[in-house]
C-alpha cells in the first residue's frame, strides 16, 4: 500500500529530486526523472536523500568555480532564480572558504532561501539546450492590444512547428513553470476560445515542477516588469543562458511626457535585461534606430552589446468583416476613422482643429474616434464643444474587433498624425483594409507609408493636415490613387513575421535546442 | 475653456498688469515697419508693469488683447502667453491660442490668456521683465544640495565665470516662471519684492549648466526651446541614470524616482540648440542617445565635446604604508561592497609577494563636491574613515579606488590621479578615458577578485614622483561661453 508523504516527506523527497536533477545536468550522470507532484513517496524513493549527489557537485563547483555553474545550482536548490547579491555572496564564499566549510555554507544558505521565498516541495526539470519563451503577461492577461497581439499571433504560430517551451512565471514570480491549461487557452487560442474570468482556477493549484534554463535561448516577447528585469539582468549576466527579445519602442526614454506618472520606470529597468541580450529584434527601422541609439550609449562605458536585428512587424486584416458599421449614419458623408488611445502623443487634437477648419469651409464628413480614454490631453473637451456645435464627431471606446475592421474598411480613409511611435498598426491595418491613410512623415510610420496607400505630413502642423485631409475630401484622383495603392501594397503577414522572429531570437543559439 | 465673461468681472487690478504686459509686448515686439498699433498711451514706460498707471477699463483692455492676439505671428505667441501670464507657457497652452488663432477665434484666445494669468498669478501680479538678446544662466542647481556627481560644481564654475551682461535666473515656486538672481543670492530679488520680477526672455540664449529632471520644469523648457524665439544650450553629463537604472533608482515606491525624472531631463535636452558635453563618454552616450530621436521626428541638438576642468591637490609625504583612497558619493553608485570585501581579500592573501602584507589597511574616503554642505571648494579636506571620521590631505603613497560601475565625468578622481597618485580604477567609459590620460589600472565592475589583485599590483609599484598639473577649469568654461556666444 502506498505510503501517502507528510509535508516534511514532500520536501525530502523534492530535495532528493532536485539534487540529483542538478548532478545529472552537472556532472551528466544522466537523466533524472521529474515525478508528478503528489507521487506516492515509496515511489519516490531513490536510495539517496540528496546529500551524495550534492556533494559531488560541490566538488564540481570548487574545482570549477564557474559562475553558471553555481547560478544552476543555488536555482535548483532553492527552487528561485537567485539575486545577484546571493550568487555574489557565493561566488566569492566559493572563492574564500575550504570545501568543507562551503558545503556547510551552501547547505544552510539554500535551505534559508528555499523556506522563505521558494517551494521547497517542488521538483525541478533542468531545461537544458532549449528554446525557452516567457509569456506570462499573455497568459495572465485578458487584455488584447499592441503587445498582447503580436505575441499571441506569434506564439500561436511556433507553438507545434518549432521546438520552444513556453514558460510563465510562478505565483511568486521568482521561477519559471510551464503554462496552466488555462494559461496556453489564453496565450495560443486568442479569439477561438472565449476568455473567461473563471479561466484562473487552475493558477492556485499548479504543482508542476519548478523549470531551469540552462544553455537555453530565452525569449522574452513582452516587456518585462520591474521585479522580472532585475532576475533576468542577473541570468543574462551569470546563469550561462542566453536572452534574445522582441524591441518595440523606446518611448518611455525619449518621450516621457508620453506617458502618464509614473509610468516609464518599468521600461527603463527592462532596459538592464536587454543590455544582457543577445539579440534585440526590433518591429521597424525607427525601433531599431531608437535600440541602435540605446546600445551605442551603453558600449560608451565599454560594456558588450546585443545585436540589433530588424525583424518588421507584420499587419493583415481578416479577409472580410460582416458587413456595416450598421449605425444608421448617411453613407453619403465620408467617413474618416482615428485609430487610437486618446494621448498626446496621439495627437487627436490636431485631428480636431483641422476637422473644424475644414467644416467651416463647408466641407462634408465624419469623423469617428476609436480608442481608450487615455489621458493629458483637452481631447474630451475639446471633443464636446465640437459636437456641441452639431458637428458629426464621435468617439467609442472598447469596440470589438469586428467593429475595428469594419471602420476600416468602411471609412474613406483614416488619420494617424501620431508623434511618436514603435510601428504603428493602425496605419498598416487601414492599408491591409484597402483604406488609404494620412499619417506621419517620420519614423515607423513612414516607413509603412512607403509602401504606398499613405499620405505623408509634418504632424506638428494643423496647416498641413489640413490640407492633406482637404486633398482627399475634394473627391479628386489623390484619393482614387492611394486606394489603389493599397489595393497593390505589399502585405506582410503574421506568417511573414512569426517566422522570421524564430530565426532572428533563435540565431547563435547552441545546436541542442534544435535537436 | 474658461466661459467667464472677463469684461463683466471686477478684478481691476490684474486687467491693470495686464494692460502693463500688452504694452511691454507692443515695445518689445514693434518695430518702424511694423507698428503693433494696441498701445496704451497712457500706459508710461511699462517698467513698473505692476502698478500700472492706468485705470483702463477691463474690457479696454481686452478688447487690446484681441487685437494684439489678431496682430501676432505664431511664432510670437510663446512670447505673447509667458508676457501676459507672467509664467513660462506649457507647449499645450500656446497651442491652444495658436488653434483659438487660427480659427479666428480671437476672443477664445485673448479670453484663454486671461483666464491663465488670473490663475498663475492674482495672488501676487508680479512685475514682468522681457530680457532682450542676453545670455539667461539658469542657477536653479545652486538652491539645493541636488546633482548629478559634478553638475553643482559645473554650474558654480560656469556662474563663476560668466561674462558681463549674462542674467543669472532661478525659478519660481512651483516652477512656474523663470526670476532675477541677480546678486548671487537666489531669494534677494524677492526679500526685496515679494512678487518677485518675472523674466521673459526674448531672442537670446538660455543656458542650463545642470540637470532639470523636475517635470514641470523640464516641459516649460521644453516649451522655451521649441516654441521661443530664445536659443537654448545646456551641459551634457552622460547618461548614467538611464543606462543603469539600478545605481539610480533610490526610491522605488515614489513616482518621481530619479531614472524617471532623469529622462525629463533628456527631453528638454532633445529640443536644444546645443550641448557641450564633459567628457569624451559623456559625448558618446549623448550622440548614441541623439541618434534615437528621429523616430520622434526631431533631430536633437549640436553636440561639442569638451572636459571638466581639475582640481589642485595638496599632496603630503609618502608615508611606509599605502592608503586606500577611496572615491564615490554613495555606497550604491560607488559600489563599496565590491571594494570592501577586495580590500578583506588583500587583507587576507598572505606572504605571495602581491599583497600588502600584514599590516592593516587604512582605507579613507573622498566625496564628490556635490555632496559638500559647508561649501567647501576643496573635497579632499571632507573626508570619512570607514570606521571613524577624521580629514586628511592626500599622501603620495595613497592608491586611488574607484569602483563606481558607471562613470561619465568625475573630477575628484581624475584631479587625484593627474597630480601623480596610482589608481584602480572600474574599467567604465570615463575609466578607459583616464587610462588613456594618466597612470592607472582598470578592473572589471563587480569583479572583487579582480580588483583584491589590482590594489596589491598597484601597492607593489614605486610611489610616484608628484605632477603639476594644469588646474583649471578656464578651457572647458571658455568652450561653453564660445558655444554660447555662437548660437
Amino acid at each position: 500500500m502506498s505510503h501517502v508523504a507528510s509535508g516534511h516527506e514532500r520536501v525530502r523527497a523534492a530535495f532528493a529530486q532536485r539534487a540529483a536533477a542538478l548532478a545529472a545536468t552537472l556532472l551528466g550522470t544522466g537523466p533524472v526523472e521529474v515525478p508528478v507532484y503528489d507521487a506516492p513517496l515509496d515511489a519516490l524513493a531513490s536510495g539517496d536523500n540528496g546529500s551524495v549527489a550534492l556533494a559531488r557537485v560541490v566538488d564540481r563547483l570548487v574545482s570549477g568555480r564557474r559562475t553558471d555553474e553555481l547560478w544552476l545550482t543555488l536555482t535548483v536548490l532553492t527552487t528561485v532564480f537567485p539575486s545577484e547579491t546571493l550568487l555574489l555572496e557565493a561566488r566569492r564564499n566559493l572563492a574564500t572558504l575550504a570545501r568543507a566549510d562551503f558545503f556547510v555554507w551552501l547547505l544552510a544558505e539554500t535551505a534559508q532561501v528555499a523556506y522563505e521565498r521558494g517551494r521547497g516541495e517542488r521538483f525541478a526539470e533542468v531545461l537544458e539546450d532549449k528554446v525557452v519563451a516567457e509569456v506570462d503577461g499573455c497568459a495572465r492577461s485578458n487584455r488584447n492590444t499592441g503587445i498582447q497581439r503580436v505575441v499571441r499571433e506569434t506564439m500561436s504560430r511556433w507553438y507545434g512547428r518549432f521546438p520552444v517551451r513556453l514558460v510563465a512565471w510562478n505565483d511568486r514570480s521568482n521561477a519559471f513553470q510551464d503554462l496552466t491549461a488555462a494559461q496556453r487557452v489564453r496565450v495560443l487560442q486568442w479569439g477561438k476560445v472565449e476568455p473567461d474570468a473563471e479561466i484562473d482556477r487552475d493558477l492556485d493549484d499548479n504543482i508542476s515542477p519548478i523549470l531551469v534554463p540552462w544553455r537555453c535561448r530565452i525569449i522574452l516577447p513582452e516587456v518585462c516588469t520591474r521585479g522580472q528585469s532585475a532576475v533576468y539582468e542577473s541570468i543574462g549576466r551569470y546563469s550561462g543562458n542566453t536572452i534574445s527579445a522582441i524591441g518595440y519602442d523606446c518611448i518611455p526614454l525619449v518621450s516621457p511626457e508620453a506617458l502618464p506618472p509614473p509610468g516609464g520606470t518599468d521600461f527603463l529597468h527592462y532596459l538592464r535585461v536587454l543590455r544582457e541580450a543577445e539579440v534585440v529584434s526590433p518591429i521597424s527601422r525607427a525601433a531599431t534606430a531608437e535600440f541602435d541609439g540605446f546600445f551605442s550609449a551603453v558600449a560608451a562605458q565599454n560594456r558588450p552589446t546585443p545585436r540589433v536585428v530588424e525583424c518588421e512587424l507584420a499587419a493583415d486584416a481578416p479577409p472580410s468583416t460582416p458587413g456595416s458599421l450598421g449605425l444608421g449614419r448617411s453613407l453619403s458623408t465620408p467617413l474618416l476613422v482615428a485609430v487610437g488611445t486618446h494621448e498626446p502623443r496621439k495627437n487627436h487634437l490636431a485631428i480636431l482643429q483641422a476637422s473644424e477648419i475644414l467644416w467651416r469651409e463647408g466641407l462634408e464628413f465624419e469623423v469617428m474616434f476609436l480608442g481608450g480614454a487615455g489621458f493629458g490631453t483637452s481631447f474630451d473637451t475639446r471633443l464636446e464643444e465640437l459636437i456641441a456645435l452639431g458637428r458629426p464627431v464621435s468617439a467609442r471606446r472598447g469596440v470589438s474587433d469586428d467593429f475595428l475592421w469594419s471602420a476600416y474598411r468602411e471609412a474613406a480613409f483614416t488619420l494617424f498624425p501620431s508623434l511618436h511611435e514603435g510601428y504603428g498598426l493602425p496605419v498598416a491595418e487601414s492599408i491591409a483594409c484597402g483604406t488609404p491613410v494620412i499619417t506621419t512623415d517620420y519614423g515607423s510610420t513612414l516607413e509603412i507609408a512607403e509602401r504606398g496607400g499613405a499620405l505623408v505630413i509634418d504632424p506638428r502642423s494643423d496647416a498641413a493636415l489640413v490640407t492633406a485631409m482637404r486633398d482627399l475630401l475634394s473627391g479628386g484622383e489623390a484619393l482614387a490613387k492611394l486606394s489603389a495603392e493599397c489595393r497593390a501594397a505589399r502585405l506582410r503577414t503574421w506568417d511573414d513575421y512569426s517566422d522570421e522572429l524564430w530565426a532572428v531570437l533563435t540565431a547563435g543559439a547552441t545546436l541542442g535546442a534544435f535537436a | 475653456m474658461t466661459t467667464a465673461d472677463p469684461s463683466t468681472t471686477s478684478r481691476p487690478a490684474l486687467f491693470s498688469a495686464v494692460a502693463a504686459r500688452l504694452d511691454l509686448i507692443v515695445r518689445s515686439l514693434g518695430r518702424p515697419d511694423r507698428p503693433l498699433t494696441v498701445l496704451d498711451p497712457s500706459a508710461g514706460d511699462g517698467r513698473n508693469n505692476r502698478d500700472s498707471p492706468s485705470a483702463e477699463p477691463s474690457a479696454a483692455v481686452r478688447r487690446r488683447l484681441v487685437a494684439l492676439v489678431r496682430a501676432l505671428k505664431p511664432h510670437e505667441h510663446w512670447f505673447l502667453a509667458a508676457v501676459v501670464t507672467a509664467t513660462l507657457p506649457h507647449a499645450l497652452f500656446v497651442d491652444e491660442i495658436t488653434r483659438a488663432v487660427d480659427l479666428s477665434d480671437f476672443d477664445r484666445a485673448a479670453d484663454l490668456l486671461i483666464a491663465a494669468a488670473e490663475s498663475e498669478g492674482s495672488a501676487t501680479l508680479p512685475v514682468v521683465r522681457v530680457v532682450e538678446d542676453a545670455v539667461l544662466l539658469d542657477v536653479q542647481g545652486l538652491l539645493g544640495t541636488d546633482g548629478l556627481g559634478d553638475s553643482r560644481r559645473v554650474a558654480e564654475e560656469i556662474r563663476a565665470s560668466a561674462p558681463e551682461g549674462v542674467v543669472s535666473v532661478t525659478w519660481s515656486a512651483a516652477y512656474g516662471s523663470l526670476v532675477e538672481a541677480s546678486d548671487g543670492s537666489p531669494s534677494s530679488s524677492r526679500d526685496r519684492d515679494p512678487a518677485g520680477t518675472v523674466i521673459v526672455p526674448l531672442r537670446g540664449v538660455y543656458l542650463l549648466p545642470d540637470v532639470c529632471d523636475q517635470p514641470t520644469r523640464a516641459s516649460k523648457v521644453m516649451s522655451l526651446a521649441s516654441g521661443s524665439s530664445t536659443a537654448t544650450m545646456s551641459i551634457g553629463y552622460g547618461l548614467g541614470p538611464l543606462l543603469d537604472v539600478e545605481l539610480y533608482d533610490k526610491w522605488p515606491d515614489e513616482p518621481a524616482d530619479d531614472p524617471r525624472r532623469f529622462s525629463w531631463h533628456l527631453a528638454a535636452v532633445r529640443v536644444m540648440d546645443r550641448v557641450v558635453t564633459v567628457s569624451s563618454t559623456a559625448y558618446r552616450e549623448l550622440a548614441g542617445w541623439k541618434s534615437m530621436l528621429p523616430a520622434l521626428g526631431v533631430p536633437g541638438p549640436t553636440l561639442v565635446e569638451g572636459a571638466l576642468g581639475l582640481d589642485a591637490v595638496e599632496i603630503g609625504p609618502a608615508d611606509e604604508r599605502p592608503r586606500i583612497v577611496l572615491a564615490g558619493a554613495d555606497a550604491v553608485t560607488a559600489d563599496f561592497e565590491t571594494v570592501v570585501h577586495a580590500l578583506s581579500l588583500v587583507g587576507a592573501s598572505e606572504g605571495d609577494g602581491a599583497s600588502l602584507g600584514s599590516k592593516p589597511l587604512e582605507v579613507v574616503r573622498i566625496s564628490a563636491p556635490a555632496e559638500s554642505s559647508d561649501g567647501s571648494r576643496d573635497p579632499f579636506l571632507r573626508t570619512a574613515v570607514i570606521g571613524h571620521e577624521t580629514s586628511f590631505r592626500v599622501r603620495a603613497s595613497d592608491i586611488i579606488v574607484s569602483m563606481a560601475p558607471y562613470s561619465s565625468h568625475d573630477v575628484a578622481v581624475e584631479s587625484l590621479l593627474a597630480a601623480g597618485l596610482r589608481g584602480v580604477i572600474a574599467r567604465t567609459g570615463f575609466g578607459a578615458e583616464l587610462q588613456e590620460r594618466w597612470s592607472c589600472v582598470t578592473v572589471t565592475q563587480r569583479d572583487e577578485l579582480a580588483l583584491a589583485d589590482a590594489i596589491a599590483s598597484a601597492a607593489a609599484l614605486p610611489v610616484p614622483a608628484q605632477v603639476s598639473t594644469d588646474a583649471s577649469w578656464k578651457r572647458f568654461t571658455d568652450l561653453v561661453w564660445s558655444s554660447a556666444a555662437r548660437l
